[in-house]
């Protein structure tokens, strides 16, 4: 009978000594390592994987192979090794292909309409007490709507007392922030499961614009001091719930509208397509997150608040229309 | 030719390489990706304490406000949660600290390196598989209803369901992790009971294991010290009697030592069976050793 241990443990000095070289290759730069080392690593790795590949006739033991395989495994992940960061690529995804998707993508759209159609209803509704008396009331309740008027009427962003207990507040601000895109949040979430994703985009769009128009009726008490507050992170903040509700929308798109793919397959093609919508959604609330934590409770002139929202609905314009308009004709997802 | 090689029941998956060499990876699950994301947390959490600290110090003794500190920290949070996973797992070939610590590493389902697109969507869909989010209301009665205790539920269901053990970032971007720790050892076995080699002698010169035999043995070899004697001899009857009956043995040699002393034939080299033959006339029991 032939026995190959003989060969085998002829083999395992080589074995050993790529383990050996990995632990260096993987303790030190590649860079850094002598030009000899490099093709002795890719000499032992192919013979390693010729030896594995001759297991059966080599008639290793099952522990044996287990070895040769996670020994192969380690070689194969050092030689072969992820690229670095290219950033002109990265440019161009983030300000050619990102806002041209994002401007054709139906769901996009319709997340949009549904959101700040519902938002503008509901803002005229609330703001027009004599027309539609009692509606503000029925969307918000009472419990909420003095809530509001109490945090609004105590924030006076002009008086003394208010400056000097701002750096108590970066907590409330913390809070607001996490309270915000929580909502964005839950858009996002419900998207998947389609109907519930689209009645929570609309309920929050109700919602906020029936706290906004009743808010801004004028006899409202805080009313101002509500509008000053959102006036400069409002752009961001509104449209990053729109888009975060549209990324979940589309990941649901996935599994109800295949086109001939598998439902996973297409519900993996479909989240690709979402992650720029998330990703700029994510952009856009962390911008609303700084604005309302840095400029919107502080006591700036409101020429300025009110500056740096004309330059926020601006550059989302600019994002979403100008750098969004498609340069090639293309079809609508 | 490769003889067809039968697949491991799960946690583990095949790759071919471009050497066309087809090979396992051994998949991490939930109990060896979750100490690996804590300890990332913990790492993060460090690091921003560490900052705000020695922020604080500093701006004890300077013009820097307290808001301005609250500010930094806030946007170094951003960026830590969002673009640690990303820069990490881009910058070293699919490991981040917590998955050095734990051996592990996320590569491609096809077992290509991860590109930096791919390490993106896992990071940023994490907040996905950290669903369902529980309000800090859930921890005390005062707490506010913001939604940021994660259960990782998505997560540990969508690694349940999945046969490569990848939750939604993973399914997202066609990666998977796995594990590089190596628990199997090189050396083979030496059967404790030194007869074995003695037995050995004994089979005929002309057998010659089939592989099928020789992948059983070996198997069994590597899952017998877990057996009682009893067990032992029920498993490893079925296969030792036809084959003391074709060695024209004594029916009533236990069924377990020939196997030992199949392996023995099968995996040790020439020496290695010398000595245990040395070892077996000097008469000495033998004390178990791997």
């Amino acid at each position: 009978m032939p026995n190959l241990a003989e060969t085998v443990q002829r083999r395992r000095a080589q074995w050993l000594q790529l383990e050996q070289l990995l632990a260096q290759l993987n303790s030190r730069k590649l860079k850094r390592m002598p030009g000899k080392n490099l093709t002795e690593l890719s000499d032992l790795y192919r013979s390693a994987c010729a030896d594995l590949a001759m297991a059966d006739q080599y008639r290793l033991s099952p522990a044996t192979v287990d070895y040769l395989h996670s020994l192969v495994g380690r070689a194969h992940n050092t030689i072969y090794r992820s690229r670095h960061f290219q950033v002109h690529q990265w440019w161009d995804v983030a300000f050619r292909q990102a806002p041209q998707q994002i401007f054709r993508d139906r769901c996009v759209h319709l997340c949009g309409i549904v959101f700040f159609g519902l938002f503008s209803l509901s803002c005229f509704l609330a703001l027009n007490e004599q027309s539609f008396p009692g509606f503000a009331e029925r969307m918000l309740g009472k419990e909420q709507m003095e809530a509001m008027q109490d945090s609004f009427t105590e924030a006076d962003f002009r008086s003394d007392s208010y400056a000097r207990s701002l750096d108590q507040n970066m907590t409330m601000v913390a809070f607001y922030i996490q309270h915000n895109t929580g909502i964005g949040l839950q858009c996002f979430s419900m998207g998947p499961l389609i109907i519930p994703g689209l009645y929570m985009t609309a309920f929050n769009g109700s919602v906020l614009g029936a706290s906004f128009g009743y808010m801004a009726r004028g006899d409202t008490p805080g009313g101002n001091n509500f509008l000053e507050f959102v006036t400069a992170h409002g752009a961001f903040e509104l449209t990053a719930i729109a888009l975060a509700a549209a990324a979940g929308l589309r990941i649901g798109m996935g599994w109800l509208v295949t086109g001939g793919l598998t439902r996973l397959a297409s519900l993996q093609r479909r989240a690709v397509e979402a992650v720029p919508v998330m990703a700029v959604s994510g952009v856009l609330f962390f911008l609303a997150a700084l604005t309302e934590g840095l400029l919107s409770p502080t006591s700036v002139p409101y020429l300025f608040k009110a500056m740096w929202g004309v330059f926020a609905s601006t550059l989302l314009v600019y994002y979403f229309v100008v750098l969004g308009y498609p340069t090639e004709p293309s079809r609508a997802t | 030719m490769l003889a067809p090689t039968t697949d491991k029941l799960d946690c583990f998956t095949r790759v071919i390489t471009p050497e066309n060499i087809e090979f396992e990876y051994a998949l991490a699950g939930p109990f060896q990706r979750l100490p690996a994301f804590l300890l990332d947390l913990a790492l993060r959490t460090l690091f921003l304490v560490g900052v705000a600290v020695t922020l604080i110090v500093f701006s004890a003794f300077s013009v820097l406000g307290g808001s301005i500190v609250g500010i930094v920290l806030l946007l170094l949070f951003f960026l830590l949660s969002w673009f640690y996973g990303i820069f990490f797992e881009t910058r070293y070939n699919g490991r981040t600290p917590g998955k050095m610590v734990m051996k592990l590493r996320v590569i491609s389902v096809d077992g290509r390196p991860i590109n930096a697109t791919q390490a993106a969507l896992r990071n940023l869909l994490r907040l996905a598989d950290m669903c369902v989010l529980l309000p800090l209301r859930s921890l005390s009665e005062e707490g506010p209803m913001a939604y940021v205790i994660p259960t990782l539920f998505i997560g540990f269901v969508s690694m349940a369901l999945t046969r490569r053990m990848q939750r939604l970032g993973d399914l997202a971007a066609g990666t998977m992790v796995i594990s590089e720790a190596h628990t199997s050892s090189l050396r083979p076995m030496t059967p404790e009971d030194p007869r074995a080699f003695g037995l050995a002698e004994l089979i005929p010169a002309t057998f010659s294991a089939s592989h099928s035999l020789a992948q059983a043995i070996g198997h069994y070899m590597e899952n017998r010290q877990r057996l009682s004697p009893a067990r032992r001899s029920e498993v490893s009857k079925h296969l030792a009697e036809p084959l003391l009956g074709r060695f024209g043995l004594l029916p009533d040699t236990s069924s377990d030592l020939l196997l030992c002393a199949l392996y023995t034939r099968i995996f040790l080299s020439a020496e290695e069976q010398a000595l245990g033959l040395q070892r077996m006339r000097a008469g000495s029991p033998g004390t178990q050793s791997r």
